[in-house]
């Protein structure tokens, strides 16, 4: 291409892309002053960029003389719309920059008016290669002068506006600032050739600088969002375009290669078809995976709506109780927003003073970050977000590093930090951003970041929502881990409940199981008891028993020798010598035989009392400590009346009626050979006491006691001659008796035991009472109550 | 040792005026050596010494450290073989005499205070000779 060819094109190219991103940026905030002036100033570069290219494209001299003065309509209001846009887009005001302004527009003003003048530009001339170049007039000079002079001011302020600047701010100006120089140099070509002076590839190529500065700013526009431009075009219709394009791309290729293989080898269109459909749902879903990470990553990062986004996390995180269920919230929803590779949250563990990874996603699997990995309070990156309580970005750490951090106004360094160990330790967060999190003045968690997927960096506006997330979320977190801890408390007090209930309920058992210990204790202690106590009776009895008989053993003995052998000798003597002795010495010699015999017999019989009281005493004495059975009331009288039958077998009670009239299942505690004593003794006494009465009856009535149900009362009724009042009393005393002796003694005939004995066992042993009524010429009634016992089958 | 023809009786009891009235019973109406000893410890070596054909015992000892009357019948069976043992005790229990009877296996057993006849014809069937009382044999 010729080098006129070369510069018209470029200068086409320029009019045309800083055209349409003039228009794109003033329709994209019609009412920003800065959109307003920016799209000014390019609608001027497109202006007089058109016009170069129609000058320079100009067939005649007069066409070429007419866009020659149009192009500087546009040329003179470049540097004054490019200082305007830099002061109200940096902020710069000031006197000096006013009067500047001023008097740029007051020179704006001047060479507009002189534009179509020979005083500015007086013709066209012939400039091979180009066809015809502008000649310049006596003011001209001074144009190129104003041109040059505002121009580079204004770069000089981006420039000072750039190294004050820090993080995305930062980077938009740098890509601005070398694009506009870069822009400038090659729009400069204009000015030089004018003066005859062509420089490669300034010319022809320089106007093409412009162009490319163009398309910079378009992409700080795009990327770092340049202008605070949301750049607004639907994803899924680009996306869509993109899925299309890609299917035809792929499609197209297999239809060929189909259509080829298929013509070659002779395989059927409908297996073809079917094979391509096939392949297609097969790398459908990775290309479209990939598909979606690319427009992720290249095409325009979605700008989420600050409000909605602060609007929605507030209202999740509000309705979160859990600490869990919140932390995984916070994360997700930051990591699907702001489409982040990775997120992590990390909290502050105030029992061990250190910061823990509480929830990742998004983490390598074999990352060393995981759940539970701890910070101490000392990591350099905590102390950073602790102490200068505000987000940090690895961009502003990269910068940090390579300035020795930020500065004071007066120039001065603020607190210092190891950045370079702050990197590091963001580099092993696979961190991009973190977000400190404080609930007053007490951090209590960092949100750490990863990069974005469309590797865009993090705005200040992106950090300052996030840290107003941050503190959202701290307030609920905190919130969630007292939830968390009432829980927590809530549980544990469940299950001290539940221990204390097992407590009672053990301590329940034990005292029960101590009952019956100490029940049985009782039991075992009495029966120890008992056992010592019959052992003691016992041995007591038997000693009595001992030291009464065996003295009587010759006492009885010798007695009985006296009976059995001497009285006979001495009447077998009387016999022999009867026929010689005087009638009056056989009379006394018979008598004193008598005596002899009679007294030996007394001594026998007193022997045999002796025997017998002893007998009864230690009876009593062993009989004492029986053992207590339960006892069928009803089947115990039944047993006990065939024993009594035989026992007196001798004094024949089969005259006498024994009526038993019990009730069923009444149930005694009582030792049977001691009851089989006491009925032994009072059946006996009233069979004896009713002597040879017709008729003679004795009634044994049982039933259960109706003042206390706990006792059983057994009547034994006679219907003797019964017991006179002023005797009644005394029945009960040992040694008392009513039966006659042969030398009408009391007690005679009986010993005077029986009462004493049956009292001594119903009341001593068996915690029961024995009463008697009586009536005289009626009979006599022993009421017995005994315990009742708890039934058994 | 050379031994008489007569039946040898060993009575064992604490009680000397019990043996002095038994031995003179003994003397009386049968025709036996008579032996006694107040200690059953020592009445177990005079039976291993005499070879009773008949030992007459208590079987309570207070004085002799309650001495067990069980074992003083098992050591004196074993002593003498075939020996015919007869309790005479002032122990009356029941289930004792039972025990002893049929238990042990004693031939006789006699409460104290006993009787004479009695006594007189359990020793007569043991010793397997006549006695005689009032100048009558039986």
């Amino acid at each position: 291409m010729s080098s006129l060819a070369t510069f018209s094109y470029s200068a086409l190219v320029t009019s045309f892309t800083t055209l349409s991103l003039g228009i794109f940026v003033y329709l994209n905030r019609k009412k920003s002053e800065v959109h307003q002036t920016f799209a000014l100033y390019t609608i001027a570069i497109a202006f007089w960029s058109f016009c170069v290219y129609k000058h320079g494209s100009a067939n005649t001299i007069d066409e070429a003389e007419l866009w020659g003065h149009m192009l500087h309509i546009g040329s003179i209001s470049i540097p004054l719309l490019f200082y305007r846009f830099v002061l109200i887009y940096f902020g710069y005001e000031g006197v000096v920059k006013r009067i500047i302004l001023y008097l740029a527009c007051t020179l704006w003003l001047f060479f507009q008016s002189i534009n179509f003048t020979d005083l500015f530009v007086p013709g066209v001339r012939l400039a091979p290669p180009l066809r015809y170049l502008v000649i310049a007039g006596p003011v001209y000079h001074f144009f190129v002068m104003y041109f040059v002079m505002l121009t580079l001011y204004s770069i000089y302020l981006i420039y000072k506006s750039y190294i004050t600047s820090e993080g995305i701010r930062r980077r938009q100006l740098r890509f601005f600032l070398m694009s506009s120089i870069f822009g400038y140099i090659g729009g400069v070509d204009n000015f030089i050739i004018m003066y005859d002076i062509k420089i490669f590839p300034l010319f022809p190529y320089g106007t093409y600088a412009i162009a490319i500065y163009v398309f910079v700013a378009t992409f700080i526009i795009f990327r770092y969002r340049f202008l605070d431009i949301e750049v607004i075009i639907k994803r899924t219709l680009v996306f869509a375009g993109i899925v299309a394009a890609a299917s035809c791309a792929i499609s197209f290729p297999i239809g060929l290669i189909q259509l080829i293989v298929g013509k070659t080898i002779g395989v059927s269109p409908f297996w073809l078809l079917t094979s391509g459909i096939v392949t297609t749902a097969l790398i459908y879903r990775p290309l479209e995976r990939r598909l979606v990470d690319l427009t992720d990553r290249f095409l325009f990062q979605k700008k989420y709506d600050y409000r909605k986004l602060l609007k929605d996390a507030a209202a999740g995180i509000s309705q979160i109780k859990s600490l869990n269920q919140l932390l995984s919230l916070v994360v997700h929803f930051i990591t699907m927003r702001l489409r982040t590779r990775n997120a992590s949250m990390l909290l502050h563990d105030e029992k061990n003073n250190y910061f823990k990874s509480a929830f990742t996603r998004g983490y390598p699997v074999e990352g060393w970050l995981k759940s539970g990995h701890v910070f101490n309070e000392q990591d350099p990156l905590i102390d950073y977000l602790e102490h200068e309580r505000q987000p940090i970005d690895i961009e502003r750490v990269k910068e940090y590093i390579e300035t020795g951090g930020p500065k004071t106004k007066k120039g001065s360094f603020v607190k210092q930090y190891d950045y370079k160990l702050i990197k590091v330790k963001m580099d092993e967060l696979l961190a991009a951003c973190c977000v400190p999190s404080f609930l007053g003045k007490r951090l209590l968690g960092v949100l750490v970041l990863g990069e974005k997927k469309s590797g865009d960096a993090y705005s200040d506006e992106d950090l300052a929502v996030l840290f107003t997330i941050a503190q959202e979320s701290a307030i609920a977190i905190e919130n969630a881990r007292l939830y968390d801890d009432a829980i927590e408390k809530a549980k544990e007090l469940e299950i001290i409940n539940d221990n204390l209930n097992a407590a009672q309920t053990n301590l329940l058992r034990a005292l029960r199981d101590t009952e019956v210990a100490n029940k049985k204790l009782q039991e075992t202690t009495a029966a120890l008891i008992s056992a010592e106590k019959k052992a003691t009776m016992v041995g007591m009895a038997q000693a009595i028993g001992h030291e009464v008989y065996n003295p009587l053993v010759p006492i009885s003995g010798k007695a009985q020798h006296i009976y059995i052998i001497h009285v006979k000798k001495f009447n077998d003597l009387l016999n022999k010598y009867r026929n010689a002795m005087a009638e009056d010495d056989i009379k006394i010699f018979e008598k004193a035989i008598k005596g002899t015999d009679d007294y030996a017999h007394s001594i026998v019989k007193n022997v045999d009392r002796v025997q017998a009281v002893v007998q009864s005493l230690t009876g009593t004495l062993k009989e004492s400590t029986g053992q207590m059975d339960i006892l069928n009331l009803a089947v115990y009288c039944e047993r006990m009346l065939q024993t009594l039958r035989f026992t007196t077998g001798e004094e024949n009670i089969s005259g006498c009626e024994i009526e038993l009239d019990i009730a069923e299942n009444l149930f005694i505690r009582g030792n049977s050979d001691q009851l089989d004593e006491v009925f032994l003794n009072l059946i006996k006494n009233a069979f004896q006491a009713m002597g040879q009465k017709q008729d003679r009856c004795i009634v044994i009535h049982g039933r259960l006691d109706s003042k206390n149900p706990e006792m059983v009362r057994i009547d034994v009724t006679d219907n003797g001659p019964g017991i006179p009042p002023e005797i009644l009393p005394k029945i009960w005393q040992q040694g008392f008796s009513t039966k006659k002796r042969k030398d009408d003694s009391i007690g005679a005939a009986g010993q005077g035991h029986g009462l004493f004995v049956c009292k001594h066992l119903i009341e001593g042993f068996h915690r029961g009472t024995i009463t008697v009524t009586s009536t005289v010429g009626k009979g006599t009634t022993f009421i017995i109550t005994l315990p009742l016992a708890e039934q058994k089958e | 040792m050379i031994y008489s023809e007569k039946s040898r009786i060993l009575m064992i009891d604490e009680a000397q005026y019990i043996l002095d009235f038994t031995r003179e019973l003994c003397k009386q109406h049968f025709n036996v050596e008579f032996y006694s000893m107040n200690h059953p410890r020592l009445g177990i070596q005079v039976a291993a010494r005499r070879l009773p054909k008949l030992l007459i015992s208590e079987i309570y000892f207070p004085k002799s450290e309650y001495f067990n009357g069980e074992y003083l019948i098992h050591a004196v069976r074993e002593l003498c073989p075939g020996i015919k043992i007869m309790i005479c005790s002032t122990i009356d229990d029941e289930p004792v005499i039972t025990r002893f009877l049929e238990g042990i296996g004693v031939d006789a057993y006699l409460k104290k205070p006993f009787d004479l006849n009695t006594f007189f014809e359990k020793v007569s069937e043991l010793i397997n000779e006549p006695y005689s009382v009032g100048g009558t044999t039986r």
